[in-house]
Order: C-alpha cells, then structure tokens, then sequence
C-alpha cells in the first residue's frame, strides 16, 4: 500500500497528528494515527516499530473501550506476530478478535481467514482450507472486498495441499 | 383500564417487546406499568423474554395498533426513543457507553422507524432518527438496515437523502462491502455537491471516497479525492481534516 515518497509523506502526516493533537479530547484521532503508523512499519518491515505503534493504540482503544478499533488493532498485531513467525503470540491476538466478532460477522471472517493464515505456516494445510473456506462464505455473504483475496489464499492452500505426497 | 390497553398496543407494536426495566423511562405518564404488566404476565397476555415484556405472535396480531400514528402512547414512546437516539456519538466523549443501548433495542428502532418511515414520509424528525439509528449501528452493533430501499427511493433534493446515504456508506464499511460504500458516497457527493451550504460534508466525502479507492486497489481515483479534499479543509481552516487528508495521500 506505501512505497517510495508516499510512505515518507503518510509516516510524516502521522506523526505530525500526533504531534498536533492536545493531549486530551482527540484520543480518537491519535489512536487511529498511532494504528496506521503501525500499517506502514509494517509495510517497510520495522516491526518493532509496528507492534510498538498498535500496542499504543491497543492502551488507548481499552481504556475508552472502542470496540472496532480493539478488534483491529489484535487483527493487526495478530498478523505481524504471524509475519515474525510468533505463531503463539498471533494466536492470543486472533483469540481476541474472536472473541470480539459476537457483533459483527465480518470481524469473524477475518478472523477465521487469519487462523487460516496460521495453520497454512504451521503446514497443517486441511485445518487452513476448512477455515478459509468457511471464512470466503461469510465475507462473500457480506460482499466484502476480501472475499477475493480469501478465496485466492483458500486455492493456493488447496493447490499445495493436494501436491504433497500422500495427500491422495 | 385505559392505560392497560394502550400499554398492551404498545408492547404488541414492538418485535422484542419491551425492556422491563425502560418502563418508567418508556412511559413517563403510566406510574404503576410494572404491576400492570404482572397482571398482563398472570393473564398469560404477556411473557417474560430475555428482560423484555413481550407477547405470542396472534395476540400480537390481534393487539397492534392499526394506526400507529394515533395512539397517543406509542407516540409518545416514539419520541422517547427518538430523543434518546438524538446525540451526535463522539468516540471522545465520556457519554460512549451511554449510547450502547441500542445493541439490545436495535430491532424495536428499526420496526419503528420502517413503520413511520412509511406512514410518515415527509416527517423529518423521522428521518433525523433515521440518521442517528445509523449513527449508532455503526458504533455499536455492524449490522445493515431494512431502510435502504426507503431512503435511496426519497427525492434527490431531500435534505436527509443525503445524510442518511452517508450514514448508510459507513455501515457498509463497517460490514467490509467496499463496493457498496463507494456507490453510496459517490451518490451522496452528486447530492452535496449540488447543495451551497454543505461544503464541510464534501470534504468528508471525498476523504471516505479516497479511503474506500485505495482498499478496492484504485490508489490513484482515491489519491485525487484526498488532494481535493486536503484543499477544501485548507480553505475552512480545518487542521484535523487537512492531517487526515495528508495520511490518505501517504
């Protein structure tokens, strides 16, 4: 999503609302600014950075229990767990965001599609397809943009499972 | 006997029912509604559900208002729960929790506003609650609403056309349908655009626009959208905007 000149002006403008923000009555505004600061460390690889940038908006967002963004942050840090390998750590996170998705069904088709995510790394490749393919139900049911992406992920799982030997 | 019947038509009136412990709030001139409704529950009229009062489908049939604009009862509960949805949700404010009451009344509100919508059409103040039930889903429940149709059907030059489209972009957002979002906005930006007084919502239009573009993969439709958005906040003197703007250009 952020490359070359752009991702320095986003880093900037980010850092720059921050810093413009007073320190009370825009909670808001810095939490989301510290959650993308966190997408784009990600997106050059700092991920210290990055998990640094979403544990911070993860204090604000509980502090003022902001459900969506709760559910966003553990997504987000769910996947740069999954990124450095952390399979435990990604785990706890996606734990949260299931136990956040009672609301809403697109927070549990990401989150499935994201468990998903980590059963393909562990190679335990049929529990994968079985959560993608659950997951590409309810996103496509919602006609959210994932769904594609989703069913993508479920035929490159598909496709590496059945050449692995003894899969037949 | 009067309020007994009006109460019965009221509880009828709404899917869930209603939640015991709303009564003195629901109906401010019935001061003894709790033993009323012991006695509708011994007479089997009304049951106990999840701490609404509620009744069997034929009762409720049989018990609804026929006109709901005229019992003065339901009118009255209308404007309670109107009045109650009617805050602006800042994340900011303290008073977020207070507005979580709708995760648990949000099927009463729709049945009451898809009921008024229809037999009110013209009545801003039910259009108004529209917006704010909206509001309010996408804090707290993600869900869609059976008003679509209603709204998208309203005139064009209809004030709460455009905010209620609005409102409707953000539930889709909220439930990932990215396509439909931009379709709303970008109906909503034609109707602001052709408005004088409302520049301010443009610029937050095109910041969604430019937002809801760059996750369906359109980054340079959403990049153009945030550099015009950026100017206009520039010319209201809008800080906050501007540093939203700036990050969509990242």
């Amino acid at each position: 999503m952020y490359s070359g000149k752009r991702l320095g002006t986003a880093e900037e403008a980010a850092s720059r609302v921050i810093g413009l923000l007073p320190e009370k009555g825009e909670q808001y505004r810095v939490c989301e600014s510290h959650r993308l600061l966190g997408h784009i460390y990600r997106s050059t690889g700092e991920t210290e950075k990055a998990i640094h940038h979403n544990k911070v908006a993860l204090r604000i967002a509980s502090s003022f229990d902001w459900h969506d963004d709760l559910v966003w942050v553990h997504y987000n840090l769910a996947g740069l767990f999954l990124d450095e390998g952390r399979f435990d750590d990604a785990q706890a996170h996606i734990d949260h965001v299931k136990s956040h998705a009672v609301n809403g069904a697109f927070y549990l088709g990401r989150a499935m599609w994201l468990q998903a995510m980590v059963w393909h790394e562990q190679h335990r490749l049929e529990e994968a397809m079985s959560e993608a393919l659950r997951a590409v139900e309810i996103l496509e049911k919602l006609g959210a943009t994932e769904a594609v992406e989703c069913r993508e992920f479920l035929s490159t799982t598909h496709t590496k499972a059945i050449e692995r030997p003894g899969y037949f | 006997m009067h309020d007994a019947r009006a109460l019965l038509g009221v509880i009828a009136f709404f899917p869930q029912g209603v939640d015991e412990n709303n009564l003195d709030w629901l109906f401010p001139t019935i001061p003894n509604g709790i033993d009323i409704i012991d006695k509708f529950c011994i007479l089997s009229l009304t049951y106990r559900n999840n701490g609404f009062i509620t009744m069997l489908a034929p009762l409720r049939d049989y018990l609804s208002p026929k006109d709901p604009k005229s019992p003065s009862l339901l009118c009255t509960t209308r404007e309670r729960y109107f009045t109650r949805m009617s805050v602006n949700i800042d994340p900011d404010k303290p008073n977020l929790g207070e507005t979580r009451w709708i995760k648990s009344e949000d099927v009463n509100v729709e049945h009451l506003l898809d009921i008024f919508t229809t037999i009110d059409p013209n009545s801003n103040n039910v259009w108004n609650a529209c917006t704010y039930f909206m509001q309010h889903l996408y804090w707290h429940k993600n869900r869609l609403v059976i008003l679509k149709p209603k709204i998208e059907g309203l005139p064009d030059d209809y004030r709460f056309k455009s905010d209620c489209l609005l409102e409707l972009s953000q539930l889709y957002d909220s439930i990932g349908n990215q396509a439909e979002r931009k379709r709303l906005l970008t109906y909503a930006l034609k109707l602001y655009r052709g408005r004088e007084d409302d520049q301010v919502p443009v610029a937050q239009i095109l910041k969604d626009l430019s937002d809801t573009n760059r996750q369906m993969d359109f980054p340079k439709e959403g990049t153009q959208q945030a550099e015009e958005s950026l100017k206009r906040c520039e010319r209201f003197g809008d800080t906050m905007g501007q540093a939203d703007c700036l990050i969509k250009l990242g």
